[in-house]
């Protein structure tokens, strides 16, 4: 039921990121910052180094009640951990969107910027998507070199804008993003450009990105190319964009009576493709 | 899943519906007996080596426990196959010619399948 892609995926902070340096010119309301955010890491680190053991006790393990034991064991320690890094995370988050958002210097806290900037635009995707870009947008601001960077440009913001509503400003700004984009990330940007041109009706545009994107991935692929996901994502799209829906006939139904989709003429359907896996 | 059993609510007085495709795995996981549907999908429980026959079996139960306001089809390998689908789910809206009209990979782009629905119904 959860297979395949989530769009909205929660950003996963970075299990090793370093610890903060101590810096000299911070504000008061920034060492407090500094100080929630190194709680938060070392809450995490902590639970981290715990679930590491526990994994590799589960691997040493010869018999299925012993296995049994650390899967029970690994359980107990997650739902008594998760609440407290939350917590601390949400209070890290909390106390840094209370400061001013350019008075960080990152070339002294880059990990903690990019940790508070990541988490509080993932906060605000679902409620409040216009919030999510413009912190997005502060993060490529600040921070165009960080690690996130090119899932920030390639995805969350993009989707994000998508979210707004707004899908002219989104164009205009994947656009610009693929634009700007290195070589490995403008196809995945393009079929974005390309959803978006869908949306609005624009089915030829659509057609005409996804060729782009498509001309942008070479034939032969390292195994673990990305480019390989994007181009087997395409298919459906370039396939089928803008053609009549492939006849399903099939009398096994369930939850209704057995219908054909050519039946369905006249009105609009929504066709989800899905596993039970 | 949840997402989709909210738009078809939304939007199944105006002409609209939404069909969930799937073929016959093998593997699959049951939901569990729960009184609302994110519980029922909250903890499944993997199922394996099923035949055509348990697999027809395992989707009737667990439309019966996750009850969307829509129903699945199982649709044959050649049906499913000229969907040109690679990853789940894979969502296809079909304007009133029967045309595709918006295709998307992955779920959670509500804002965008509410956008195009909205056009498509106004659409004659």
């Amino acid at each position: 039921m959860t297979a395949g892609l989530n769009w909205a995926a929660p950003v996963v902070v970075a299990e090793d990121a370093p610890k903060v340096k101590e810096a000299g010119a911070n504000t008061p309301a920034q060492e407090e910052v500094i100080k929630l955010y190194k709680e938060y890491q070392e809450i995490q680190t902590a639970a981290n180094k715990a679930r590491g053991e526990l994994s590799k006790a589960y691997k040493d393990a010869k018999t299925e009640d012993e296995k049994a034991e650390i899967v029970k064991k690994y359980d107990e320690l997650n739902a008594l951990e998760n609440p407290k890094i939350e917590k601390a995370r949400e209070a890290f988050v909390a106390g840094f969107m209370k400061t001013e958002l350019d008075g960080w210097d990152v070339t002294k806290n880059a990990e903690l910027v990019e940790s508070g900037l990541l988490s509080a635009a993932s906060a605000k995707e679902e409620t409040d998507p216009k919030a999510a870009v413009a912190l997005y947008e502060k993060f490529l601001e600040k921070l165009p070199k960080a690690r996130s960077a090119g899932f920030v440009s390639g995805r969350a913001l993009p989707n994000a804008l998508i979210a707004t509503g707004d899908f002219a400003a989104a164009g205009t700004r994947v656009a610009a993003l693929a634009k700007d984009a290195e070589e490995q990330a403008k196809p995945s940007l393009l079929i974005t450009l390309g959803d978006i041109k869908a949306i609005t009706g624009d089915i030829e545009g659509a057609q005409k990105t996804y060729a782009e994107a498509l001309a942008l991935i070479p034939e032969k692929l390292e195994k673990n190319d990305a480019r390989g996901s994007v181009k087997r994502y395409l298919e459906p799209r370039i396939s089928l964009l803008g053609k009549p829906a492939p006849e399903i006939d099939s009398k096994n139904w369930v939850g209704s009576e057995a219908k054909s989709l050519s039946s369905l003429k006249g009105t609009v359907l929504l066709i989800d493709v899905w596993a039970t896996w | 899943m949840p997402g989709l059993h909210a738009i078809n609510n939304k939007f199944s007085k105006q002409g609209f519906s939404v069909l969930g495709v799937t073929k016959f795995f093998a593997n699959g996981s049951q939901a569990t007996e729960a009184d609302d549907m994110k519980a029922a999908l909250a903890k499944t429980t993997p199922l394996k080596d099923m035949d055509a026959k348990t697999f027809d079996e395992h989707l009737k139960t667990f439309h019966a426990r996750v009850k969307p306001s829509y129903p699945f089809v199982v649709a044959s390998e050649d049906e499913l196959k000229s969907y040109k689908v690679a990853a789940f789910p894979t969502l296809f809206l079909i304007d009133k010619a029967g045309n595709v009209a918006y295709v998307q990979v992955g779920g959670g782009r509500d804002r965008a399948l509410e956008a195009v629905i909205e056009r498509l119904l106004q659409a004659k």
